[in-house]
């Protein structure tokens, strides 16, 4: 069963609004343009996959009135299935392109996506994942006050320590710690909401939980539940940013 | 066991098992490294492989769509000529990129010298694609009076063609009365519908720049029906981007040094000092990004006003912009259809300038916009300045010129690194100037202005709350500034029954033929005369003519936005010939001549082979030359004026004497063959029938024959050159029976061979005879004709082919 969130953003994404297209493209367009770089590697040129992941959004606001809930498919199956989907027709489209002939695009049904070959991997459910907690923080950022941010980046991303972070903004440790668990209470709720939006299933939506990011209840204490959701965000945030770095090299390296 | 044999034995066992581990410790990281090599070697074989296959496969696709192009150019279908043609360029850009991979790039990877091949593989495309384009105008564009073009720029994306010009007198002096003395040259940036600019591209350029021409950044722009042109002033220098590389290149990995990290300081400062003046100036730049900032030896200067905005335009925003320099915030709002009035677009100015400063440290794009991490040396203070620049719509900066005060503050500090963002000017709750927009500005004549819209919501916070504009004509789209404190002092004079404003000039002269009527109908206000019924309103042909232009700019419009929903090929799509298309053409012409060569060469090995192979034996061959090969009688034609040139003939005193005779050696001489035959002491008749004067060309061929000839040792009976006193009369006797053989047959004739074939058995005192006559298709020419019989002399062949050789001057093969 579908929670709110998941809905209203399914609904907005089924009235069209081109704002909610762009968040799924700014949020979700990295991860599908590695993975239809992996799949199409030799085939397809950069330019090409970044074609292709507009178009899997393309396609993907075509199959939402068709979506059932009841198929029981992951949000990223669905993408990822998708994604496939465009990726094949596009090898369809060169085949009669090279024959000299045409060949109409294929039909997308949700029949296609729960097929074997469309299982994701680990590293991709991964990186859907990792967007996800990406866009929370994103959110947050919007959210949160400019410093209170800056303190939390400077404290856990840039790795930090508590002492120069009050050093370098003129205030005090405690002021500091109060600040970042501001920060880190919102982000939590930011990543239960973002998960919970972009996930279909259960499943999905204890992967915040399975990742180490939401668990604090099985933690000993406070501080080092804290300590592991900071460890967990920093790692994941890391890895997102390596991501975009290869996808923006990629864009570089388009002609080669 | 004894104790000490037991402590020994323990002692031997750890020793062996730390032995072990130490082996193993040390084998471990060559296995591995060996590992790594075998892996590596094994993906380098595989890619080589993949890559070849593809390679084949791009140019099997590439030949057999070339027909499909030549077909459709032929049916006069460019349409799908041009769509086989981009067909045929991707796959010879495919094959391209397999061989530099097979050839340099995969081996640069299994040798680990990525960084060898970086520069053919980013720094080489970035200068190909920066490179200008034709120096001059094409002729369908036409020149730009006034200026004398001395080169080209890059034209960047917006699809203009930009040239650098030098004005002449006149031109400067108009430059100097508009307040831009000293210009020498200029860049002009052309939009031609000639040239393959778009109706919007041109509509878009030309939006802002009434506004940048009164701030001096245009000199001079001007609109007819099918061009649209602009001057600045030309910038010389380097873009930011290339002296970012540069200034990594010299300060290693880690980052840039204490000197090139105070230049970027300059430079930053000097673009936020550029735009505290557009945006006090009414002005939003819009695509600020290295590319665009031009660095000298002094400062750095922006370019580039494709996309200079009014931030009062009424105009909804537009997504247009450079990735990672845009905000995706504006993004959003422009999906949203919010209007510039809407925002304050300085914000999205202060965060292209805070991407700019981000790439410069770290010679890379914020990939990730706000949240890019700073990786490289970078004081702490330029991080936050960075961060606070890129932050959220609402968060960041709120002007370029409290970015400006950060700035400076950096750049005038001893120690940069020693700074801590607490203590920069934005932070210590210094008051920043944030001077409202410059009211010298006037707002973009687009429509009237609308309410603003969303202006309260919190991410509009901060917007300045544009001027009130009271609409002057609906029909002209003209409007005037109406501030309620000023009302009577500034703005449109209320003209009672005639509901006309005066047009709000500033004192300055109004716009020729725009207020001429309303001007008409003030004077005739204050004269007490009638007013004229449509002052001051265009004619209903003009207004028709208005609509009509309105409603095809909505079309392309349309069809634009509709071009850019299609895929990628149909956004590309361009009828005609294309590189594809070319490609193709000379693949085929290539192909085809090559097929031709060979089979001009396969005709010719079949026709020398038949003549080489004769079942009847002859006087051989002669390359090119029809020669009849007959059992007893035979021939050798030759047309001299196209014979191939042979080695001279060696004199008679320097020949080598050997058993086989002086005509052996000439032959030998001419060509290394072995002729086991002489003609030394035949007799060779010529008939000449070519009528005196000869001209010089054919005396020039003749007589150097006959010379031969006779250095041959051959007996020359009837030789017009060199018997002084004539034939005797046996010859004489002999040249008349032989005319009468010949008749009017033709020399090739088989008959006439036939017949003198039995002539010479008949005369036993003539061994060969050369015919001569003019050709009869080329005045001036001149037909060689040998006949000789073959039963009469047992050394036929060597000495036809000697023969042939002397008279035709060309050898034959032996049989």
């Amino acid at each position: 069963m579908l929670n709110t969130l998941t809905t209203s953003f399914v609904a907005r994404l089924k009235a069209r609004d081109e704002a909610a297209w762009f968040e799924l493209w700014e949020t979700f367009g990295p991860v599908i343009r590695a993975q239809l770089t992996k799949w199409g590697r030799g085939k397809i040129g950069v330019e090409t996959v970044r074609d292709l992941s507009q178009e899997t959004l393309a396609a993907l606001s075509g199959s939402l009135d068709r979506y059932d809930p009841a198929k029981g498919a992951r949000f990223s199956t669905w993408l990822l299935a998708i994604a496939k989907h465009v990726l094949g027709d596009e090898m369809d489209r060169r085949m009669a392109l090279k024959r000299g002939g045409g060949k109409g695009h294929a039909e997308l049904d949700e029949s296609w996506m729960s097929r074997a070959g469309t299982r994701a991997d680990v590293e991709y459910e991964g990186a859907v994942f990792r967007a996800k907690v990406e866009k929370a923080i994103r959110m947050v950022e919007h959210d949160c006050d400019f410093a209170d941010f800056a303190i939390y980046r400077m404290r856990v991303f840039d790795g930090m320590s508590g002492k120069d972070v009050a050093v370098a903004l003129g205030t005090s440790e405690p002021t500091v710690s109060r600040r970042l668990t501001k920060v880190r209470d919102l982000l939590r709720i930011r990543i239960a909401e973002v998960v919970a939006m972009y996930s279909f299933t259960e499943e999905e939506q204890r992967e915040a939980e399975k990742s180490g990011l939401l668990d604090g209840a099985k933690r000993k204490s406070e501080k080092d539940a804290d300590s592991m959701f900071d460890e967990c965000l920093c790692e994941i945030f890391h890895t997102q940013t390596e991501l975009r770095k290869r996808d923006r090299e990629a864009s570089d390296s388009a002609r080669w | 066991m004894s104790a000490v044999g037991l402590f020994g034995l323990i002692l031997g066992l750890l020793l062996a098992i730390g032995a072990a581990f130490a082996v193993v410790a040390l084998t471990l990281p060559v296995v591995r490294a060996v590992g790594i090599a075998v892996g590596s070697i094994f993906r380098f074989v595989g890619m080589e492989i993949s890559d070849s296959l593809r390679l084949v496969g791009s140019v099997i696709t590439s030949v057999v769509l070339a027909p499909f192009v030549l077909a459709t150019v032929i049916l006069g279908r460019w349409s799908a000529a041009a769509h086989f043609g981009r067909a045929i360029q991707g796959e010879v850009v495919t094959a391209g990129a397999c061989v530099y991979r097979m050839a340099i790039g995969h081996p640069a990877v299994l040798f680990r010298a990525r960084a060898l091949t970086e520069g053919i593989e980013r720094r080489l495309p970035e200068v190909v694609r920066a490179a200008p384009g034709r120096d001059r105008p094409s002729a369908r564009v036409g020149q730009f009076q006034g200026y004398t073009i001395v080169g080209s720029l890059s034209g960047g994306g917006s699809g203009g063609k930009l040239y650098v010009a030098e004005p002449d007198a006149i031109k400067q002096a108009a430059f100097e009365r508009q307040g831009a003395p000293g210009v020498q040259q200029v860049v002009i940036k052309s939009f031609s519908l000639q040239d393959g600019s778009t109706l919007p591209q041109i509509i878009r350029e030309s939006r802002a720049l009434d506004a940048a021409k009164k701030m001096g950044l245009v000199l001079e722009h001007e609109l007819t029906n099918d061009r649209f042109f602009y001057v600045m002033r030309f910038v010389p220098g380097e873009s930011l981007a290339i002296v970012t590389h540069r200034m990594h290149a010299a300060s290693g990995d880690s980052g840039l040094n204490d000197s090139a990290l105070r230049r970027t300081v300059g430079y930053i400062a000097d673009v936020l000092q550029t735009l505290t003046g557009y945006h006090e100036g009414g002005l939003w730049h819009k695509d600020i990004k290295p590319d665009n900032i031009i660095v000298d030896a002094r400062r750095a200067q922006i370019v580039d006003l494709g996309l200079v905005t009014p931030l009062r335009s009424n105009m909804t925003l537009t997504t247009h912009g450079t990735e990672y320099f845009r905000d995706p915030e504006l993004v959003r709002l422009a999906l949203k259809g919010v209007k510039v009035h809407q925002v304050d677009g300085a914000r999205f100015d202060v965060y292209a300038t805070g991407a700019v400063l981000f790439s410069v440290i770290e010679n890379s794009f914020p990939a990730h916009g706000v949240l890019s991490p700073l990786t490289k040396r970078c004081p702490e203070a330029m991080k936050w300045i960075i961060r606070r620049a890129m932050a959220d719509y609402d968060k960041r900066y709120p002007t370029a010129r409290a970015m400006l005060d950060d700035v400076r503050f950096v750049a005038a500090a001893n120690d940069p690194f020693g700074i801590k963002p607490i203590e920069l000017p934005s932070m210590s709750g210094a008051p920043t100037a944030d001077p409202a927009p410059s009211t010298d500005v006037e707002p973009e004549l687009v429509g009237a202005a609308g309410p603003a819209l969303g202006a309260s919501s919190s991410s509009m916070a901060g917007v300045p709350s544009g001027p009130r504009l009271r609409i002057k004509s609906w029909w002209q789209d003209r409007c005037s500034r109406f501030d309620r404190g000023r009302a009577g002092r500034r703005s449109g004079l209320w003209l009672g029954p005639v509901g006309l404003f005066a047009h709000w000039d500033r004192g300055g002269p109004s716009p020729k033929g725009k207020n001429e009527g309303a001007e008409e109908a003030v004077a005739s206000a204050r004269r007490g005369s009638p007013i004229p019924k449509n002052a001051g309103r265009p004619s209903a042909e003009e207004q028709r003519t208005r609509a009509r232009e309105r409603a095809n700019a909505a079309r392309e419009r349309a069809r634009q936005r509709r071009a850019a929903r299609r895929t990628p090929i149909a956004n590309d799509f361009r009828p005609g010939v294309n590189v594809g298309v070319a490609v193709a053409l000379v693949m085929l012409l290539v192909g085809g001549g090559v097929v031709a060569v060979a089979i001009i060469k396969h005709r010719d090995e079949s026709r020398q082979a038949q003549i080489e192979a004769p079942a009847a034996p002859g006087i051989g061959v002669i390359p090119g030359q029809r020669v009849p090969l007959l059992p007893r009688a035979g021939t050798a034609s030759v047309d001299l004026d196209t014979a191939s040139d042979v080695p001279s003939v060696v004199p008679a005193a320097s020949r080598p004497q050997s058993g086989l005779g002086s005509a052996l050696s000439l032959a030998a001489a001419g060509a290394g063959l072995a002729i086991d035959q002489t003609v030394r002491g035949s007799r060779v008749l010529v008939v000449c029938e070519v009528t005196p004067p000869l001209s010089t060309a054919a005396r020039n061929r003749i007589a150097p024959m006959l010379t031969r000839l006779h250095n041959a040792g051959v007996i020359v009976l009837a030789d017009p050159f060199h018997d002084a006193s004539g034939a005797d009369q046996a010859t004489e006797d002999r040249l008349v029976s032989l005319h009468r053989q010949r008749e009017l047959r033709s020399l090739d004739s088989r008959q006439l061979e036939d017949d003198i074939g039995g002539w010479l058995r008949a005369d036993t005192q003539v061994d060969f005879v050369v015919w001569i006559e003019p050709e009869p298709q080329r005045p001036g020419g001149v037909l060689v004709q040998l006949f000789g019989d073959r039963e009469q002399r047992p050394d036929w062949n060597g000495a036809a082919r000697l023969l042939a050789y002397a008279v035709i001057k060309d050898l034959v093969r032996p049989d």
